[in-house]
């Protein structure tokens, strides 16, 4: 055969060689980047969160991963440290009346906004009334706030309707920010707010939905409790994509789920486990029986809970990463009671018992919401159901419907992961009603004097003792049926280390240190 | 031809303004639990109900549209709900990022089937067998587990070229070029496939027809047939296919997006519409359609660039 | 030549044809492993309670991540403890129902407005066309997902969706292959016999449209599929439904504790929507013609001369030529056995024959462009002395063009449509003489003067489509003698054209071979064409030259039968060839060489 098209051959074989060339000659000028990296040590802090904050406007924060960019630019009045604790912050100290109803909080000196700004009273008050006028996550945190007023340029007082344990916590958190009160209603304070925290964006190299590029601001008063002069927080939503950016070095710290964690470690990542992140659970907020009548008895409600092998779980599911939970709260927090435990642990044959006794002896079916954070949970919990003859179908819900789930009436079981929280805020999600652990407004007026008794405790002891209290009740009546808590383990490389243990529910970038400093930040 | 052009492009106009109708009537109906989710789950029904009559959905579907419509027409999409940023500028600024690799994939793949189709169509033989033989690897091998491979191979353990992310052409040509290779490779594969078949087939079925053969008469080489002739001449069925892969590459461009932490256009819409981001889902679907539209008149017109009797006056 | 090359273009088949097309799918092998592959898999699925001891959302927290080969999980469990292959089987029945959903609504939307839009009048069209251009235009992966609020995350809503925003596909094909049938006769017949719309549309034009219908249906399940699983994957819907995309997903994220958890699906997706893929093409060959071999340009270098012991002089000697084609059992198949001429410089040959009878494969032996199923077998062809038979393309390309040239039968399928006339003559002459493009452009017009075309600036400038018959005819003979030929073949050169316009390519030819100096082989089946240009003549019977001499020995006393035979026919004949030419698009004979004049005699059917 002549060989008159032989060219064509050629041109393939010069495009692969082409092809591996350019690859070498893209790499050849790349050189600098992980040397990049090396160079900056560990003055440069890089990991990824999944979702970035919607909108950084005081009223639109919430607690969760977006935590780490707001938090560090804004200062907070208070702050929860690696042990959980309320320590000063922007206020230096802070008093309650003896009625409880009355704050009163004092600045300190030297708060400077990002703009050169002094920070004062006033502008504290002008944030908490714009969050307080503004619908958004973060209003109901001030429900119980009847003004702010700034009493004099260093000192804030917070009048109250009704004694709230919530406020300590919120001014720790999202609703403790202070913003410049002449920007605060721009358009800006969506994505750059003046601020007075101790970093703030560089809109140079921040990119909407890849990174947010965070610079510290060495002037600020508290600069020394972040050694990181650059941070560098991407956009990563595919946990596989978040592993290959750990293991190919554009990140030197992340958080990644446990099948990756081998890979993680042996690129030289040192792990740290934060315990018990988060509590997952099923919400039987139906336990009046509206909508599905054998959730109106409590046998059908503990045999749910007791459907649930959660050491096997943990063990094979979770790889380990977690903890059995059978109580309501957050295992480190004061409602938790040892005195509770083995109520409503593993027993399929008592849980059938229970569904014959109360007249489900072929048990009966529920629909639930497929929510996204059930996706990795739900062959699990249909199967340990299905075994003490509780068939679950599950609806597909998209995200933006998450809440409409919730709130809809429409499932009286639901599965949710909730991040671990102060316990006035955990108490927030259970007992008032309207709430998305309480859609059908179940009301226990027991429980309700207990909470309004706990808001107005200033005995710390005598709180415990009303919140396990609390806890023993919605345990034994099992409003909703807890599954276990998980763990989240960090990987960090370059002499960085992980502070936060656990108790610290708010995610801020005090959670990591430099090795051979202390922890008590 | 010109007028041609403007006169698709007016068409295409008011095929976007009637989906945009549609889109938006469809999405009227999750207007409620978008504004809920924007709330977070300590919202009560009043605050949600505050927050909607604030944005102005209390009012209308109609008259909200106009609000859209109006605003659209002087180039303002509105703001993102879940990123705040103005829609427009998103939109573009994704679109770069999903164009950088889906031309460059759609640029290469059109090189590589052309090459190996046209080897196959006029050799015949070995040539043909291994062409087919690339097809169906490209059928059978998820571009999934290339693009894994290529990272495991490329970023992990040799570290030439970044595991994630997009450097932006403008910024740096070459780390732009870096951070593309395994996007573009993993998209290319299914491609590859698909238009080598087809030019392989428009190619055989050109090589049948007799001018082929009467030039062959005249002392031309074979390679002046294929090159200046045939090639030509195959290469309107050709383009079809491949505006058809351009689709479907914007499409695939969804998943590649998500795995390469890539902040594009597909990821981005995706997202956006989990969410139920509406200022994004419409800005996205006007985009999307005009896209189509855009891609569809430019097809036209270069098939008509090749073949005189599809041309239009 | 029977049945088989008759095109959906006629009445519908008969039942006896319909099962001769599923026996050609049978001997398809392409279409037999697809067919029987995807057949395996959609009975596996349908067994798939039987074969698996697990339900698909069985849940083992003691199986989670089990290897290949467990105790009661073949092929593992996933990372949620359920049995790998009962989520296999089950997904393949998801698969299927998702076929089904999606080219069944593509279908029964696509194919009514095709019905319609094809059939009724040019309003009626515009509108459905506008509506599928409207649907087409949506972006469809993105419309599914944005609308999970309203389909709920349900997969057969969301493929039921996904079949409409499919439809466009179907409509069109169904509106062209209407637009192609609907004044064919039997449903004009249909129409006279006063039979309704309705019945003609659901009883004619259907049947006749439903080959493309089928083709498409197998590329629309295939799509489907993938689309599917590319949502499922994205995870969108329920998770609780078994599907490939899940399962890849799952196995995704598992990819480094557990490979095979993604391979498998994976791989089996791949084989589904492949073998849609290849068993849509094999259809396609098997309805729509022959399967589409790669055609090298260049044939095989055809074998030296066999020694013929009397060696004949003259400008261009055919001694005992033998072309023979592979049949599709493997024999050889004899269409040429002893082909022979001698033509002297400036003579004009006439090789006469009936169709069929290898006038035309001889040529294209002489110009060594035969397709390239064809093997010449014995026999020489000498140019000038010079043995032709056996030399390689690159030689042979310098004699084509320059010594020997060809004006072919049909002169629009000749010309490559997409280039201006002016534009190929200047490749010729280039190709005969190398000058810059600009020169061989500047020597076009005389060129087409020399031909007798009137206006060569406008002819020059226009594309084939522009021209007529005469002129396209005019213009492939400028071609061919662009290089100052010694020999011009010319296949039939008229009888595509009209009568008034023959005798003037007839002139033509004439002329110039007189102002050339050139030997002609004029290739026909017509006596009176010989009886006016040659001075010799070759009568050709089923590929033997049954009797060569002087056009006027020959026409007073032919010696053989046959030429007596045609001789006398000539007396009835009239100069029009009977049959009309082969169309330039259609499909090529299906058994035999692809090429003008069939070997085997009897009339074609074209």
């Amino acid at each position: 055969m002549p060989r008159t098209l032989n060219r064509n051959h050629r041109h393939t074989s010069a495009v692969a060689a082409a092809t591996v060339a350019l690859i070498t000659v893209l790499s050849a000028c790349s050189g600098g980047d992980s040397s990049d990296g090396a160079a900056q040590g560990t003055d440069a802090l890089k990991f990824a969160i999944q979702t970035p904050p919607n909108s950084l406007d005081p009223s639109q924060l919430t607690v969760g991963e977006n935590a780490f960019i707001w938090s560090a630019l804004y200062d907070t009045l208070l702050y929860m440290d690696n042990n959980g604790e309320l320590k000063p912050n922007a206020a230096e100290s802070w008093k309650y009346s003896d009625d409880r109803r009355t704050l009163t909080l004092k600045l300190r000196e030297d708060l400077t906004f990002s703009n050169g700004g002094k920070v004062d009273a006033n502008a504290v008050k002008a944030t908490v009334e714009h969050t307080m006028r503004t619908p958004g996550p973060s209003r109901a945190l001030f429900k119980s706030v009847d003004k702010v007023e700034a009493f004099d340029k260093r000192t804030v007082v917070f009048s109250l309707t009704k004694p709230d344990a919530v406020l300590l916590y919120a001014l720790a958190a999202e609703g403790g920010v202070i913003a410049d009160p002449k920007t605060v209603d721009d358009k800006r304070t969506v994505r750059n707010p003046v601020s007075s925290g101790p970093y703030v964006l560089d809109e140079a190299k921040t990119e909407a939905g890849t990174v947010f590029s965070l610079k510290r601001r060495d002037n600020h008063w508290n600069a020394d409790a972040f050694p990181f002069r650059t941070v560098d927080i991407r956009l990563i939503r595919d946990p596989g994509a978040y592993t290959n950016a750990l293991q190919s070095g554009q990140l030197n710290a992340g958080s990644v789920r446990v099948e990756d964690q081998a890979r993680v470690k042996a690129a030289g990542f040192t792990g740290t486990e934060v315990k018990a992140n988060s509590l997952a659970m099923l919400v039987i907020g139906d336990r009046a029986g509206e909508v599905e009548p054998a959730l109106g008895d409590v046998r059908v409600r503990k045999a749910i809970a007791m459907a649930f092998d959660r050491e096997k779980i943990i063990k094979q599911l979770l790889k380990g990463v977690g903890e059995p939970a059978t109580q309501q709260f957050s295992p480190g927090g004061p409602a938790h009671d040892p005195e509770l435990g083995g109520l409503l642990d593993y027993d399929p044959q008592q849980a059938k018992k229970f569904l014959a006794e109360a007249g489900y002896p072929d048990g009966f079916s529920l629909r639930m919401p497929e929510i996204i954070y059930a996706k990795p949970f739900v062959p699990t919990i249909t199967q340990s159901l299905a075994d003490i003859g509780i068939e679950v179908k599950w609806d597909a819900i998209p995200p933006q419907r998450t809440y409409n789930a919730y709130s809809s009436k429409k499932y009286p079981v639901y599965f949710t992961v909730e991040s671990a929280n102060a316990f006035p805020r955990e108490l927030n999600w259970h007992i008032p009603t309207n709430t998305s652990h309480n859609p059908w407004g179940t009301r226990d007026p027991k429980l309700d004097d207990l909470m309004a008794k706990y808001h107005a405790e200033p005995d710390t002891d005598r709180g415990t003792e009303l919140a396990k209290e609390m806890n023993g009740i919605l345990t034994r009546e099992v409003w909703d049926a807890p599954l276990f808590t998980l763990d989240r383990q960090w990987f960090t490389k370059d002499g960085i280390t992980v502070l936060n243990t656990g108790k610290s529910s708010v995610p801020t970038l005090r959670w990591f240190g430099v090795s051979g400093e202390g922890a008590d930040r | 031809m010109i007028s041609y052009a403007l006169r698709r492009l007016a068409a295409g106009l008011v095929l976007a303004l009637l989906v945009s109708v549609i889109t938006f009537w469809l999405l009227s109906y999750s207007f409620e639990s978008v504004v809920a989710s924007l709330l977070g789950s300590g919202a009560t029904d009043a605050e949600v109900q505050a927050r909607m009559t604030d944005m102005g959905m209390d009012r209308p579907v109609l008259a909200q549209y106009a609000d859209w419509l109006g605003a659209a027409l002087t180039g303002d999409l509105g703001d993102s709900y879940f990123t705040n940023e103005p829609v427009i500028g998103a939109l573009t600024d994704r679109l770069g990022v999903t164009l950088s690799v889906v031309v460059t994939a759609l640029l290469i793949t059109a090189v590589v089937s052309v090459l190996l189709g046209v080897t196959a169509a006029t050799r015949g033989g070995g040539a043909d067998r291994a062409a087919q033989g690339i097809s169906l690897v490209g059928y059978l091998v998820p571009s999934l587990l290339l693009a894994i491979g290529l990272v495991y191979v490329f970023a992990i353990k040799l570290k030439w070229l970044p595991a994630t992310g997009f450097t932006p052409l403008s910024e740096n040509p070459g780390k732009w070029a870096q951070s593309i290779v395994i996007p573009v490779a993993a998209l290319m594969i299914a491609g590859i496939a698909t238009l080598t078949a087809q030019v392989r087939g428009a190619m055989i079925d050109e090589l049948r027809k007799d001018y082929v053969r009467t030039l062959r008469t005249r002392g031309l080489s074979p390679r002046r047939i294929v090159l200046r002739h045939v090639l030509r001449n195959a290469a309107g069925p050709a383009l079809t296919v491949l505006s058809l892969e351009f689709l479907t590459m914007l499409g695939g461009s969804l998943v590649i997006e998500n795995v390469f932490a890539l902040p594009g256009f597909g990821s981005f819409a995706f997202n956006a519409s989990l969410q139920g981001d509406i200022p994004v889902i419409m800005g996205v679907m006007i985009l999307a359609v005009l896209m189509v539209i855009v891609v569809n008149l430019a097809v036209d017109l270069m098939n008509g660039w090749l073949n005189p009797k599809a041309r239009v006056r | 030549m029977t049945a088989d090359t008759t095109t959906a273009n006629t009445a519908p088949e008969s039942v006896a044809q319909r099962i001769s097309t599923l026996r050609r799918l049978a001997r398809n092998p392409q279409a037999v492993i697809t067919a029987s592959t995807l057949m395996v898999i959609v009975v596996a699925g349908l067994l798939a309670s039987v074969i698996s001891s697990h339900g698909p959302s069985h849940a083992s927290l003691d199986a989670i991540n089990a290897g290949i080969g467990t105790d009661g999980y073949p092929l593992g469990a996933d990372k949620d403890g359920r049995d790998i292959l009962a989520l296999l089987l089950h997904s393949i029945n998801t698969s299927v129902v998702t076929a089904l959903i999606g080219t069944g609504l593509a279908l029964a939307v696509g194919v009514p407005a095709g019905l319609i839009g094809g059939y009724f009048g040019s309003r009626v069209r515009a509108a459905t066309e506008w509506l599928f251009n409207l649907i087409m235009t949506f972006p469809g992966l993105l419309l599914l997902i944005v609308l999970m609020p309203v389909t709920k995350g349900d997969f057969r809503a969301t493929m039921a969706l996904f079949g409409v925003l499919l439809a466009p596909n179907v409509f069109r094909i169904v509106r062209n292959q209407v637009l192609g049938v609907k004044n064919e006769l039997y449903v004009d017949a249909a129409r006279v016999s006063g039979l309704p719309d309705r019945r003609i549309l659901a009883r004619h034009v259907l049947f006749a449209v439903r080959g493309p219908v089928v083709i498409a249906s197998a590329f629309l399940a295939g799509t489907s599929i993938s689309v599917q699983a590319g949502l499922a994957f994205l995870g969108v819907g329920n998770s609780e439904v078994p599907s490939f995309g899940a399962m890849i997903h799952s196995g995704f994220a598992n990819l480094y504790v557990a490979p095979s958890q993604f391979a498998i699906p994976s791989l089996l997706l791949g084989i589904i929507t492949a073998s849609l893929v290849l068993f849509g093409n094999a259809l396609r060959d098997t309805l729509e013609g022959s399967p589409r071999k790669p055609q090298p340009i260049v044939t095989p270098t055809p074998r030296a001369a066999t020694g013929t012991s009397e060696r004949a002089e003259g400008l261009l000697v055919v001694e005992d030529l033998a072309i023979s084609y592979e049949s599709p059992d493997g024999k050889p198949n004899e269409v040429v056995r002893g082909s022979g001429f001698t033509v002297q410089a400036g003579e004009t040959l006439g090789l006469v024959g009936e169709s069929g009878s290898g006038k035309t494969q001889t040529a294209f032996a002489v110009l060594g462009v035969l397709p390239p199923a064809a093997r010449v077998t014995r026999g020489s062809v000498r140019l000038d002395g010079r043995e032709l038979l056996g030399l390689p393309d690159r030689e042979m390309r310098k004699i084509r063009g320059r010594t020997i040239a060809y004006v072919p039968q049909e002169p629009m399928s000749n010309l490559d449509p997409s280039l201006t006339v002016g534009a190929q003559l200047a490749t010729s002459i280039r190709a005969v003489e190398p000058m810059p493009r600009a020169e061989a452009r500047q020597r076009v017009l005389p060129l087409l003067g020399q031909v007798g075309i009137p206006d060569p600036e406008r002819v020059a400038g226009s594309y084939p489509h522009q021209i007529s018959g005469g002129m396209a005819q005019r213009v492939l003979i400028a071609g061919a003698v662009a290089g100052r030929p010694h020999v011009l073949i010319a296949d039939e050169p008229t009888t595509a054209l009209d009568v008034t316009v023959q005798a003037e390519i007839l002139d033509l030819l004439h002329d110039l071979r007189k102002r050339l100096n050139m030997a002609v082989v004029l290739v026909t089946h017509n006596f009176g064409m010989v009886a006016d240009f040659c001075d010799r003549v070759a009568v050709m019977r089923q590929g033997e030259v049954v009797e060569t001499g002087t056009t006027t020995e020959t026409f007073d006393a032919p010696r053989h039968e046959y030429t007596r035979m045609l001789l006398d026919s000539i007396l009835d004949d009239t100069t029009t060839r009977s049959d009309a030419p082969p169309r330039a698009d259609a499909p090529p004979l299906v058994d035999g060489p692809q090429h003008t004049d069939a070997p085997i005699g009897g009339k074609r059917t074209s």
